[in-house]
């Protein structure tokens, strides 16, 4: 392998599925454009991007310290990453920041061993000895060059590349999988741990969602509208629409959606005539606004006493096609829709971690196609179809068309 | 490469069937006489009705078929040999017609062996040209209990509803698929 001080490192994906390839070039070309060359399937490259949970080509491990080249595994949680001399591992869902993190450790290894080499005047004979780095270790000295600053990382945060890099494929085209914003960011939590435990509950009587959840029944059941009365201003359950009507713009709302203030609130009957009702600048269908506010509300937590061992009892699906939806919801709530299975099971049989299904129960049952009222506790164990390679391409295929 | 899987799609006529295959197939969408595929082939022997036919064409070129049943009740005798084998059944309905309810009761109970066999996603259609009824209309036509089979509204013109409907129908036979 030569490498040419201050030359582009040459960096290959290796069999990467579509969707990750496609949005790691894309990273590359957007941020790394003048430190790094992206190769496909280029087993010469200095680093070497391979997917631990795709076939790969075994045989390069043996030789990537004779070759002072690097493999940047990206691997799921549940696989052992490799610790081999000049391997790093990346966990999925990749976060970029962390991704960025190894390349800059393995370009300053290239780095120094090239600046050894041209110091004992040997042309690539020596390499230098690198253990395995987990992607949570941290760097032990600013790498050169690759991150410029501070807030260049912290760019990366938000970036919907570190949503596009998700277990293995994302797709930017599949647009209602905004996951990363609805289901915040909470870790797995372990059930036995009080302090973690403290974590997946909110109190939903401090939330807009569940005061429109109550306006809404009461609408319902007495077939009148309701005026909901908050400290900000009333919002308005118009019965025969089953429209929320409202005056607050739209970042207010968004606000609103996800903040605990509300617990003053108060919902009474009431009927305005169709003139009054136009007062109100802003009309939304009930079902949609309960549905987001219960998500933004949520963020990966469920509400207060809710068991997270009990069998969840799913009534309905949905109506995902317009309703705002995320990463793995039509997952989880097929499972739900299958089998009989409580919270934590569930995101430990799918594998899914457990913010996500805390969202989506949290949500469905705002709007009353879930609930753990009935214990039922003969939790079934999901099995896998025998045609499940096949499926998965055909996903694959629709999300990326 | 040559593959025996099919999606099926069933419905009234007018639901959108053509249109959904139309929507999500990776070939322009044809009649069976044009279509090249075994099964195809003998049903042209038995009858001469046409069904529609349209293909996902995967990476490694495995194509999976997507067929379009007649509407016409009369014909309900083909479904049996058409779903034959296939992955699982769409279900169009028109929600614009004021028998959509007793359409959705028909086709699932047409279907039902099939369907025990596999899995359904019912699309409601034409919501957007006059809604009949709501989602909990047709919902209260299901039976209680596990499988809950999933009813959306969509639009079988938008490959987004359609290709949620292949999605839904796909992770019902297996949730545990990665990708
Ligand atoms: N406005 C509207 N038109 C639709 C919708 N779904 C299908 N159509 C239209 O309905 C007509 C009949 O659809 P077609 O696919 O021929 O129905 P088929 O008889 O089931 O094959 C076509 O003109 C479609 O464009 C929908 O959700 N909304
Ligand atoms: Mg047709």
């Amino acid at each position: 392998m030569n490498i040419q001080h201050n030359s582009k490192l040459k960096i290959s994906l290796n069999n990467l599925d579509t969707i990750t390839q496609n949005t790691l070039k894309f990273f590359f070309k957007s941020k790394l454009c003048e430190k790094a060359e992206l190769f496909i399937n280029d087993d010469n490259a200095n680093v070497l991007i391979i997917d631990l949970d795709r076939h790969y080509n075994k045989e390069i491990i043996p030789n990537l310290k004779k070759n002072n080249q690097y493999v940047i595994f990206l691997h799921n949680e549940m696989n052992t990453p490799i610790s081999e001399e000049n391997t790093y591992n990346v966990t999925k869902p990749v976060q970029v920041k962390y991704l960025k993190q190894q390349i800059s450790f393995i370009s300053q290894r290239i780095n120094d061993t090239e600046k050894d080499d041209i110091v004992s005047g040997k042309e690539n004979t020596k390499s230098i000895t690198t253990t395995a780095k987990h992607v949570h270790s941290k760097p032990s000295s600013q790498p050169f060059g690759l991150i410029n600053n501070k807030s260049d990382t912290q760019n990366f945060k938000n970036n919907h590349l570190d949503m596009a890099l998700k277990k293995s494929t994302e797709s930017s085209t599949l647009n209602q999988y905004k996951a990363h914003k609805h289901v915040g960011s909470n870790r797995d939590i372990n059930p036995d741990n009080p302090e973690e435990l403290k974590k997946i509950y909110h109190n939903p009587k401090k939330y807009l969602y569940h005061h429109l959840v109550q306006a809404v029944k009461l609408g319902k059941n007495n077939k009148t509208d309701i005026l909901i009365k908050t400290l900000f201003g009333n919002l308005y359950f118009d019965y025969n629409s089953q429209n929320i009507l409202h005056s607050f713009n739209k970042a207010k709302m968004r606000y609103f959606r996800s903040s605990p203030l509300f617990i003053e609130t108060k919902i009474v009957k009431n009927s305005l005539s169709e003139k009054s009702k136009k007062e109100y600048t802003i009309s939304q269908n009930a079902e949609s606004l309960i549905w987001q506010s219960a998500i933004n509300a949520s963020k990966g937590r469920v509400p207060l006493g809710t068991s997270l061992t009990q069998t969840i009892e799913m009534t309905s699906w949905p109506n995902f096609s317009r309703l705002l939806i995320f990463r793995y919801v039509i997952q989880i709530a097929a499972a739900w829709s299958t089998h009989h299975m409580s919270l934590l099971d569930t995101a430990s049989q799918l594998k899914i971690p457990q913010r996500y299904i805390f969202t989506l129960y949290n949500a469905m049952l705002a709007i009353e196609s879930a609930n753990i009222n009935n214990v039922i506790n003969n939790t079934t164990k999901l099995n896998s179809d025998k045609r499940k390679s096949v499926f998965s391409k055909i996903l694959s295929h629709i999300f990326n068309h | 490469m040559k593959s025996n899987h099919k999606i099926i799609f069933s419905g009234p006529v007018g639901a959108g069937k053509t249109t959904a295959i139309t929507s999500i197939s990776d070939i322009p969408t044809v009649r069976t006489e044009e279509a090249a595929s075994d099964e195809t082939k003998d049903l042209k022997d038995t009858t001469t009705v046409a069904l529609d036919y349209g293909a996902i064409i995967l990476q490694d070129d495995t194509r999976i078929h997507l067929y379009g049943t007649p509407g016409q009740k009369r014909f309900d005798f083909m479904w049996e040999i058409l779903t034959n084998g296939g992955i699982g059944l769409l279900l169009l309905i028109d929600g614009s017609d004021s028998n959509a309810i007793n359409n959705l009761k028909f086709f699932l109970s047409s279907f039902k062996n099939f369907i025990n066999k596999t899995s359904v996603v019912v699309g409601i259609t034409k919501q957007d040209v006059n809604k009949k009824y709501n989602l909990q209309d047709y919902q209260e036509v299901l039976d209680k209990g596990l499988p809950v089979v999933p009813i959306f509204e969509i639009d079988a013109r938008s490959k987004k509803d359609v290709s949620l409907m292949v999605e839904t129908l796909l992770y019902t036979l297996d949730p545990k698929i990665s990708i």
